[in-house]
């Protein structure tokens, strides 16, 4: 029964963001535009951090790698840009198969310190490569007139993100990633191949974050590197994920939708106040529920302790 | 290769292909010899026991030979393969398990989804779910099985931990202290099982400090101090080897 209503509200939802484009102002979809964008990169992020347990800091520079593809394809090439934007995730992908291979056999805090660094200098190489990317002039992309294809694309990122993360939390793959997040030795003891399994969870954390900024950059019509690849969006990714739940389905998907329509309101409200009570609410976060909602609703028993939420 | 399957002994003085030979193995921690050119052979189809006091090297060689540590010399050969080198997976996709000193379950995952996660590869959905519903239940464990493992107890995490080793159906498990922490009705269990899975082919080498026991169920042991091999034998041999008594009682 609880199931069916679970089922059925899904639907209900889907259909409602479908036809939102048809009835809705244009302030609500790019809202919701910007939310499938957080959605898709706190949801990937939780694959490599809430998932295999490695701390990743670096997934605004697969954003960026991500725009940076699509934007440069799309003015230099002349490529439609949804294909622009796939090219884009294919673009992230073999940058974290690169960072992966090296930052993937450090551990605990210092995986966390090399993907910082390396997405820091992956910023650097943008900013600099000027023959190629601009640098800091950065790149304008003639508008496209449409504003409802961005928001269905970035709502189809948003979708296969939980899609792949829910097949991910059901799989054989996927609890050989729990093993290696719950103790990585004993993993490999047991027949886990824990390095390749660790790259692969990295390029599929990465993949459809490329994509989402294949989609932004044509989207906002203009990227540079200090906005595209900034730490704020990694932070912000962060914050959203953990506020829901690492680890989990649903949990960044409930962070996002939260904390984006909390800021929102915030910023309408309190428009000098509104960056001191989000660093309230994150420090709330850590102190009260640091495994996040879910968790919280698990442990009151109002959720089932079940591997596919 | 001689079939030691069919030989009733299964020591390895009978001259059949062991099953595991380690040569010379030497562990180095930063100048001090953790195991010194130690040489061992497990007969295929045994149990054979590996004592020694506290901090004689066991656990280090058990280590190496499941390539969780890297040997600085010697080489090490399971079903006359090399062994030393390989990542821990490679090597227990060759066939052999092994438990831990201090247990190491999947804390946050389920006694199924434990089990599961050591199923041998290429091993189909159900075959994966029969085999760990058979072992469950003959672990007294299935009425558990979507329970955390850090819902059970230390015994149980113990048992689930073994049953984790013989997911596979492996050739060999090696078993660090399997009955350290263990009340006596639980060892006894845990040598009901260990002779049960023998009889069925499997190998095992373990370490333990509980003499009676490994007396009682290892048929070849060796004994190792500072590093060394200090004596092997039959258990008998061993109760009675002065070497052995000075190592544990002498000094």
């Amino acid at each position: 029964m609880k199931v069916r209503i679970f089922q059925a509200t899904l639907a209900a939802t889907l259909i409602f963001f479908a036809l939102l484009p048809t009835f809705a102002d244009r302030y609500f979809i790019n809202y919701f535009l910007l939310l499938f964008m957080y959605l898709t990169l706190a949801g990937s992020w939780n694959i490599i951090t809430g998932y295999v347990g490695y701390l990743a800091l670096g997934h605004a520079s697969f954003f960026g790698v991500g725009a940076y593809v699509s934007a440069l394809l799309i003015i230099e090439f002349g490529v439609f840009w949804p294909i622009a934007a796939l090219a884009g995730g294919v673009g992230a992908a073999i940058c974290a198969a690169i960072m992966g291979g090296i930052c993937l056999r450090l551990r605990h805090i210092f995986f966390a310190i090399a993907t910082l660094a390396f997405s820091e200098a992956i910023r650097v190489i943008v900013l600099s490569w000027d023959d190629v990317t601009y640098g800091g002039f950065g790149v304008s992309i003639p508008l496209y007139p449409y504003l409802a294809p961005f928001y269905y694309f970035m709502g189809g990122c948003a979708v296969a993100t939980v899609l792949m993360t829910f097949f991910l939390a059901r799989s054989n793959f996927g609890l050989r990633l729990l093993a290696i997040r719950e103790d990585e030795d004993a993993a490999e003891s047991v027949g886990v191949d824990t390095t390749r399994c660790k790259i692969i969870a990295f390029v599929m954390s990465a993949v459809l974050c490329g994509v989402a900024g294949g989609v932004y950059a044509p989207y906002i019509t203009y990227i540079e590197p200090v906005s595209t690849f900034s730490v704020l969006i990694t932070t912000q990714l962060i914050v959203m994920a953990v506020f829901g739940g690492t680890g989990t389905i649903w949990g960044p998907v409930i962070g996002v939708i939260l904390l984006s329509t909390m800021q929102e309101i915030f910023w309408a409200q309190f428009p000098y106040l509104h960056r001191v009570l989000f660093g309230a609410l994150i420090v709330g976060t850590i102190l009260w529920m640091p495994h996040g909602l879910i968790d919280v609703l698990k442990t009151r028993g109002l959720l089932p302790r079940s591997r596919n939420l | 290769m001689t079939d030691a399957a069919t030989t009733t002994d299964h020591s390895v003085d009978d001259g059949s292909e062991p099953i595991l030979r380690v040569e010379n193995i030497s562990k180095l921690f930063g100048g001090v010899h953790a195991v010194e050119r130690c040489s061992m052979k497990v007969g295929r189809g045994s149990i054979t026991g590996l004592i020694g006091p506290n901090g004689s090297g066991k656990t280090t060689l058990f280590n190496v030979l499941t390539g969780m540590t890297q040997s600085d010399d010697g080489g090490a050969y399971f079903l006359n393969r090399k062994i030393n080198g390989l990542k821990p997976h490679a090597i227990f996709n060759l066939g052999m398990s092994r438990t831990f000193q201090i247990t190491r379950v999947f804390k946050k995952m389920t006694v199924m989804e434990n089990l599961r996660v050591a199923a041998a590869h290429g091993a189909g959905g159900e075959d994966i779910l029969e085999r760990a519903e058979e072992l469950l239940r003959l672990f007294n464990l299935w009425d558990l099985h979507d329970r955390y493992a850090e819902d059970l107890s230390y015994g149980q995490q113990k048992l689930l931990e073994f049953a984790r080793a013989l997911m596979p159906d492996p050739v060999m498990v090696m078993l660090d202290e399997p009955f350290a922490g263990v009340n006596r009705v639980m060892a006894g269990k845990l040598v009901e099982l260990i002779q049960r899975f023998q009889s069925q082919g499997t190998t095992f080498f373990l370490i333990d400090h509980e003499m009676k026991i490994v007396m009682d169920v290892c048929e070849w042991i060796y004994v190792m101090d500072f590093g060394e091999v200090i004596a092997k034998g039959r258990p008998q041999l061993i109760r009675e080897n002065p070497k052995v008594l000075e190592a544990y009682f002498g000094r």
